[in-house]
C-alpha cells in the first residue's frame, strides 16, 4: 500500500492514521496552509507550521485544538515521521514530510519560489515520491520578477493621484493582499483595506512581519479618496466617492482573455504559486522519481513528466482556486 | 513617450476618451514622422497585408521553444487566441525594444523576404522585443492587429494635437493613403495644401430602431421624411474636376468594379458628392439582392456578367454641390437639390431613392408590413430639418423572419469567451434528420448561455476539436433579416444576420420547423423547385 493515497476525505496516511489537507472533518489533519481550499473546520485536531499559527487561529477559532511545529523539526504521529518545510505560498504554508520504514513522501500544498518578505522562502526537500501542485503548469505561464511588477504597481498608482483617481487593487485576503502590502511603496499615501483583508494583516503583524500602516474602508474620508489605494478581495464593495482605476493582481493576469473576463482595467501578472519553469524546478529539486500531480493543469503536467521519463500520476482533489477565491 | 506598444497597451488599459487623446497627443508629440504616420494607420484600423497565417506563426514558436504540438494545444485551449498563445511561449521577457515602428513595419513586416529568411527575421525579432511589443509584432504579421480605439477618438487626438478642425483630419484620412512621413506631415498641416480629389465625405452611422414605439419616439410623422432601403451596397458618388470615384462605406474605392457608374456619372455636372446605393435591376425591376454577390470583389468585370446583372445607382442624399460642402443644410433643401439633379440627368442608371407618401405613423406601419413582398430591407426615417449627421437617420428594419431550430452543436467562444460553449449550431428538420441552418452567437443572455454550456457539456454526442455536438433536445426561436440560395451550405440556404429571439421551452424538439417551411420563405418562390 502506498504510504499516502487519496481517498473520499483527502490524502490518508494509512500508517500514521492522519490526513494531510482533508476537506472533510476528520480526527487529525497535518495542514499546508490556511486557504480554505486546504482546510476544513472542525477537525479534532491540527497540525500546522509554527510561522502559520496566528494566521490558523485567526481563521479556525479560538476553540480549535492546534498543535504547532517549527519548520524543519520532526515529530512522530503514530510511528510515522512527519515535519513541515516552507512552501513559500502564505505565511505559514508548509511542504509536509513524511517518512515511515525508510521511504519518504512530500506533499507540496501550494508553493511559489518568487521571493517574498512575507513567508520563509520555499526549501526543497529530497524525496522519492513528491506530490506538486499544477495551478499554473503551462508554459504559457512564466512570471516577470516581482520588484517589476510591484514598481508598476507604485507607477500605477502614482499616475491615478495624477488623474484624481482612486487606485483599488484586488487581492485575496490571505497572502497576496499582504504581499502587496509589504512591497509597495507606502510613500505614495494612504492605504486602506477591506475588513477581511485587516484581518489576517492582524496576524501577520502578530507573527512579526512588517506591514505598513493601513486603516478600514469604513475609515475612508472623501477627502482621501483620490489619493488611496485600496486592497479589497475581488467580492469585497466599497463606497465610491469618485473616479477609481481598478486592477486585479493575479497569475490569471497573464492572459488576454482572463483580463476581459474580470472587467478590469489592469491586470498585474503576479501569482504565489510557481510558474512552469518554477514547478519543474521545484520537481527536479526535491530528486524525486515518482511524482504526484494535483490541482490545476493535472492532465498536463503529467504527460510532460511521464514524456521526460518520471513515473507520475494525476490526484482529483478538491482543492480548487477558481471555486474558493482564493490562491492564484 | 515614443514607444508604441506603449500607447498601445495604454489605450487599452484607459478607462475615458478623454485619457485615449490625452495618451495619443503625448505619443504624437514625441515621435518621429515615420512612426507617428505608422501608428495613426494602425490606430485607423488600416490593416498591412497579412504576412503569415496564425498557424505557421504558431509552428514558428512551437519549433523555437520546443514545445510538442499537444502542449501547444493545451495552452491553446487556456488562451483562446493562437497568436497570443504563441506570443506567451516565448522565452524570458526583454526589455522593451527601442526600435521604431517604422522599421518594425518596413523592414521586419512589410519587406519582401524568402521563407527561410522570413522565419530567421521573426525569431530575431523576438530576441529584441518584449512580451507586449511580440504580442502586437505578431499581431501584424498575422493581420489580426486590433487598436480598439474608435476613428472618432483618434480623430478628435489627431485634431487637438495639430490644431486642424476635426471635419478636416477626417476627411484628410478618408480613403486610401500610405503612411509615409509625407502623409503624416500633410495631415497635421493647418492649411490645405493640394487635398485629394477623389476623398468622399465620413459616411453618417445608420441607428438601428429596436422599438415598435415609434411615434412615442419621433413625434410628429410630417418632420419626417421616410423611405425604402433595399439593403444594396452603399456608397458615396464623388465627381470632381472631370473624375468619378466610387466608395464604399468601408472606405474603399471600388469605381472599377462598377463601369455603369462612370457612365451616368458623365451626365451629372462636376464638383458633386451623392450618396446612394448600387442595386441589381433588370426588365425595369429590382432583382433578388443575392446577385450582388457576383458583382461584388471583382477585379475584372465582363460584358457578359454586366448584362446578367446590370446595376443602377439609386441617390438618397447630396453632399457636395458646386464644390460646396452642403452637408450642413437641412435634408428638405438637399433633396430638392438631389431631385432637380436626377431630373436633368440623362441616364436610365440613375435614379431618386423613394420615399412614402405619409400623414400618420399608421401609415409607416403599413409600409413597414409590405417590405417583404417588395423585397425592401425595411425603412429609413430621417429628420427633414436634419443635416447629415448620424442623430438623424434611423433604419427599421423588416420584421425578422422567424423560424423554431434544434440546437445541433456548440463551439467554445473567442478570446475572452474561450472558456463557454456559446457559438451555436441551430438545425430544422429534413426527412427524419437536422440540417443545419444557423450560426450564430447572439441573443442569449449570460445566464441562458451558463445554462446551454452545462447542457452541452452534460450531453456531448462528439467532440470535433472546439465543436462538441449534442444530443436534439433543446428548441430556439431564430430571428434572421433575409435569406438566400447558397451553394456552399447544406441545407441549400443561406440566412442573413441569425440570432436567437427566444428559447422555446415549450416545443419539443420535434415540434421544429422542416426545410421545407424555411424554403418557402425564399423571395424567389419560382426558384424554389430546383433546390
Amino acid at each position: 500500500m502506498p504510504l499516502i493515497e487519496l481517498t473520499s476525505q483527502g490524502f490518508y496516511c494509512a500508517a500514521g492514521n492522519f490526513y494531510i489537507d482533508p476537506w472533510r472533518k476528520v480526527d487529525y489533519a497535518v495542514v499546508t496552509h490556511a486557504h480554505t481550499d486546504h482546510y476544513t473546520a472542525n477537525c479534532k485536531h491540527y497540525l500546522v507550521s509554527s510561522a502559520g499559527r496566528h494566521v490558523f487561529e485567526s481563521r479556525l477559532g479560538p476553540r480549535a485544538d492546534i498543535q504547532t511545529l517549527p519548520y524543519g523539526e520532526t515529530t512522530s504521529i503514530n510511528g510515522v515521521k512527519v515535519s513541515l518545510h516552507p512552501a513559500g505560498h502564505v505565511l505559514g504554508s508548509a511542504q509536509v514530510r513524511v517518512e515511515h520504514k525508510g521511504e519518504v513522501w512530500v506533499v507540496s500544498g501550494d508553493y511559489k519560489l518568487q521571493a517574498d518578505n512575507t513567508c520563509t522562502p520555499f526549501e526543497p526537500v529530497k524525496c522519492h515520491t513528491f506530490i506538486t501542485e499544477a495551478t499554473f503548469a503551462l508554459p504559457i505561464y512564466k512570471w516577470s520578477p516581482a520588484e517589476e511588477i510591484f514598481a508598476s504597481i507604485n507607477a500605477w498608482w502614482r499616475q491615478n493621484q495624477k488623474h484624481g483617481r482612486a487606485t483599488m487593487l484586488y487581492g485575496y485576503s490571505l497572502g497576496k493582499a499582504q504581499r502587496l502590502l509589504a512591497h509597495v511603496d507606502s510613500s505614495i499615501g494612504p492605504i486602506y483595506v477591506h475588513n477581511s483583508v485587516e484581518g489576517m494583516n492582524d496576524a501577520y503583524r502578530r507573527s512579526g512581519v512588517k506591514l505598513p500602516e493601513t486603516k478600514t474602508l469604513a475609515q475612508l474620508q472623501r477627502s482621501e479618496w483620490s489619493q488611496a489605494l485600496i486592497i479589497t478581495p475581488p467580492n469585497g464593495l466599497t463606497t465610491m466617492y469618485g473616479d477609481v482605476s481598478t486592477a486585479f493582481a493575479s497569475g490569471w493576469m497573464r492572459t488576454q482573455s482572463m483580463r476581459r473576463r474580470r472587467s478590469m482595467q489592469k491586470g498585474f501578472v503576479l501569482s504565489d504559486h510557481a510558474d512552469w519553469e518554477g514547478t519543474l524546478q521545484a520537481i527536479a529539486a526535491s530528486g524525486a522519481e515518482r511524482i504526484g500531480v494535483t490541482h490545476g493543469f493535472i492532465d498536463v503536467l503529467v504527460r510532460w513528466l511521464r514524456g521526460q521519463g518520471y513515473e507520475a500520476t494525476g490526484y482529483a482533489t478538491h482543492f480548487s482556486a477558481a471555486s474558493t477565491g482564493e490562491g492564484g | 513617450m515614443h514607444d508604441f506598444s506603449n500607447l498601445y497597451n495604454i489605450l487599452l488599459e484607459a478607462s475615458d476618451a478623454r485619457e485615449k487623446i490625452d495618451v495619443i497627443k503625448d505619443y504624437l508629440s514625441d515621435a518621429a514622422p515615420a512612426d507617428a504616420a505608422w501608428a495613426i494607420y494602425l490606430l485607423s484600423g488600416k490593416r498591412p497585408r497579412r504576412v503569415m497565417s496564425g498557424k505557421r506563426l504558431a509552428s514558428i514558436a512551437m519549433e523555437t521553444t520546443g514545445t510538442p504540438l499537444w502542449l501547444f494545444e493545451e495552452c491553446y485551449n487556456a488562451v483562446g487566441d493562437m497568436v497570443e498563445t504563441a506570443t506567451l511561449l516565448l522565452p524570458e521577457d526583454t526589455p522593451a525594444s527601442a526600435v521604431p515602428l517604422h522599421v518594425w513595419m518596413e523592414d521586419w513586416l512589410l519587406a519582401e523576404m524568402a521563407e527561410k529568411e522570413r522565419q530567421q527575421s521573426i525569431v530575431e525579432a523576438w530576441r529584441e522585443l518584449n512580451t507586449i511589443q511580440r504580442y502586437i509584432f505578431n499581431k501584424l504579421l498575422t493581420g489580426g492587429f486590433r487598436s480598439g480605439i474608435t476613428k472618432r477618438t483618434l480623430v478628435r487626438a489627431i485634431a487637438e494635437f495639430s490644431s486642424v478642425d476635426t471635419t478636416l483630419i477626417t476627411h484628410r484620412l478618408e480613403g486610401e493613403w500610405l503612411p509615409t512621413p509625407a502623409f503624416y506631415e500633410a495631415l497635421i498641416a493647418s492649411e490645405q495644401v493640394g487635398e485629394d480629389v477623389s476623398r468622399p465625405y465620413p459616411f453618417v452611422e445608420i441607428q438601428v430602431i429596436e422599438t415598435r414605439d415609434v411615434q412615442d419616439e419621433f413625434g410628429d410623422v410630417t418632420q419626417w421624411q421616410v423611405e425604402w432601403t433595399w439593403g444594396g451596397i452603399r456608397v458615396q458618388v464623388v465627381k470632381r474636376e472631370g473624375q468619378v470615384f466610387v466608395w464604399t462605406h468601408g472606405e474603399v474605392l471600388v469605381t472599377r468594379q462598377y463601369p455603369e457608374i462612370l457612365g451616368l456619372a458623365a451626365t451629372l455636372p462636376d464638383s458633386i458628392v451623392l450618396e446612394g446605393d448600387l442595386l441589381p435591376w433588370k426588365d425595369g425591376q429590382l432583382m433578388p439582392l443575392d446577385n450582388l454577390q457576383k458583382r461584388v470583389n471583382r477585379k475584372n468585370v465582363s460584358k457578359k456578367l454586366m448584362a446578367e446583372v446590370p446595376l443602377v445607382f439609386v441617390a438618397c442624399d447630396v453632399l457636395e454641390v458646386n464644390g460646396e460642402d452642403v452637408r450642413h443644410q437641412p435634408l428638405a433643401w438637399r433633396r430638392e437639390q438631389l431631385i432637380k439633379l436626377v431630373q436633368t440627368a440623362d441616364s436610365n442608371g440613375f435614379h431618386l431613392s423613394e420615399t412614402i407618401e405619409i400623414s400618420h405613423w399608421d401609415d409607416v406601419h403599413a409600409a413597414r408590413i409590405t417590405c417583404r413582398e417588395r423585397l425592401a430591407e425595411g425603412l429609413v426615417i430621417k429628420h427633414k430639418a436634419s443635416a447629415y449627421s448620424s442623430d438623424h437617420w434611423w433604419k427599421w428594419k423588416a420584421e425578422p423572419y422567424k423560424i423554431n431550430g434544434v440546437l445541433m452543436s456548440a463551439q467554445r467562444g473567442e478570446g475572452d469567451q474561450a472558456n463557454l460553449y456559446r457559438e451555436y449550431t441551430f438545425g430544422v428538420w429534413d426527412d427524419n434528420s437536422l440540417v443545419p441552418i444557423a450560426k450564430t452567437d447572439t441573443g442569449l443572455s449570460d445566464s441562458d448561455i451558463r445554462e446551454i454550456d452545462r447542457f452541452v457539456r452534460q450531453k456531448t454526442m462528439e467532440r470535433f476539436g472546439p465543436v462538441r455536438t449534442v444530443a436534439p433536445a433543446l428548441v430556439f426561436e431564430i430571428g434572421f433579416d433575409g435569406l438566400r440560395r447558397s451553394k456552399r451550405h447544406k441545407s441549400g440556404i443561406a440566412v442573413e444576420s441569425p440570432r436567437v429571439t427566444g428559447w422555446r421551452l415549450d416545443l419539443r424538439p420535434a415540434d421544429a420547423d422542416t426545410l421545407d417551411t424555411v424554403r418557402a420563405l425564399l423571395p424567389d418562390k419560382h426558384n424554389q423547385e430546383i433546390l
